[in-house]
């Protein structure tokens, strides 16, 4: 997909031609390869710093190498998730389908991120305490967080009219940050208690903590090339479903 | 230098089956969202043309 395949034209929710999904699509093209070598660079970076800088600093058999999976993806789906909710805010305020698209662009990676932050934080539980799962605040924050996503995904992959699928799309999302705040106003999620932030301290020389950093804007660059990628297939695929519109018009 | 003592050389937690396991699964499925994502476009590029 060139840089200058953009198709026309584009409309918004009320009927109105609007440049805004057209600026996207070309924005999100051009700014693709940087966030993907960024992404490369990045996460190799911060694996040489978890991995080989902090060989000295840290007991070996521990399993510390999990925490740099599972602390960043922890830490990038959790975003994800707030910026979910915040788009959804801006495309009903302004009543646009682009913040929806963006929804949709993000939302699998939010659901691959939380899947890995699960599925190693329970590798870890498992080579700490013997059990694949025990009720810890922040397994269970990532099992919900996961179960949010999928069922985000379904609304946007199974509802097949855009305007029902958007509004379920908005429910979920609205619901679940109403729900999350519920739950952190209970009782905190990330207190001090927290398993695996009794880990940090051990983590917490500057190199190891460098290569946790570098392994979260890593994590954050991937997810910006995949959702500039899947925004553009998003828009593609939603202009090759109106009426009338000249598929081809776009040039491969 | 075989390849026992480069690995060795690389993960503090180079016998930890676990740790091997949670990086080949986020491995594999970053490359699976690549591949299908790819695939995604190639679809939409056929049917464009």
């Amino acid at each position: 997909m060139s840089r200058n395949t953009i198709p026309a034209p584009f409309q918004t929710k009320n009927g109105t031609d609007g440049p805004s999904a057209a600026w996207a699509f070309e924005f999100a093209g051009r700014l693709l390869p940087w966030f993907a070598a960024s992404a490369g660079t990045l996460c190799l970076a911060g694996l040489y710093f978890g991995f080989f800088a902090t060989k000295a600093a840290l007991p070996p058999g521990q399993a510390y190498s999990i925490l740099y999976l599972y602390l960043p993806t922890a830490w990038i789906s959790l975003i994800i998730a707030v910026t979910v909710m915040a788009l959804t805010v801006a495309g009903i305020a302004c009543d646009t389908r682009l913040p929806f698209q963006i929804v949709a662009a993000l939302v699998p990676t939010g659901a691959l991120l939380s899947f890995i932050a699960l599925w190693s934080g329970c590798l870890w539980i498992k080579h700490t305490w013997g059990s694949w799962w025990v009720w810890e605040a922040s397994l269970v924050f990532q099992a919900t967080l996961w179960l949010w996503f999928c069922a985000l995904m379904t609304a946007i992959v199974w509802v097949a009219e855009h305007d029902l699928s958007e509004y379920i799309v908005a429910v979920l999302a609205l619901g679940g940050g109403l729900a999350g705040a519920a739950n952190q106003l209970a009782g905190p999620i990330f207190d001090q208690g927290n398993s695996f932030f009794l880990f940090l301290p051990a983590l917490a020389n500057e190199r190891g903590l460098l290569g946790l950093f570098l392994l979260a804007l890593g994590v954050c660059a991937y997810t910006l090339a995949i959702g500039a990628l899947r925004l553009r297939c998003v828009i593609l695929e939603f202009e090759l479903e109106q009426p009338g519109t000249p598929a081809g018009h776009t040039e491969p | 230098m075989g390849w026992r003592t480069l690995i060795e050389a690389v993960a503090i937690d180079s016998h930890n089956v676990y740790v091997w396991c949670a990086y080949a699964l986020a491995i594999g499925l970053v490359l699976l969202e690549i591949g299908m994502l790819h695939v995604r476009k190639r679809i939409i590029l056929g049917y464009l043309r």
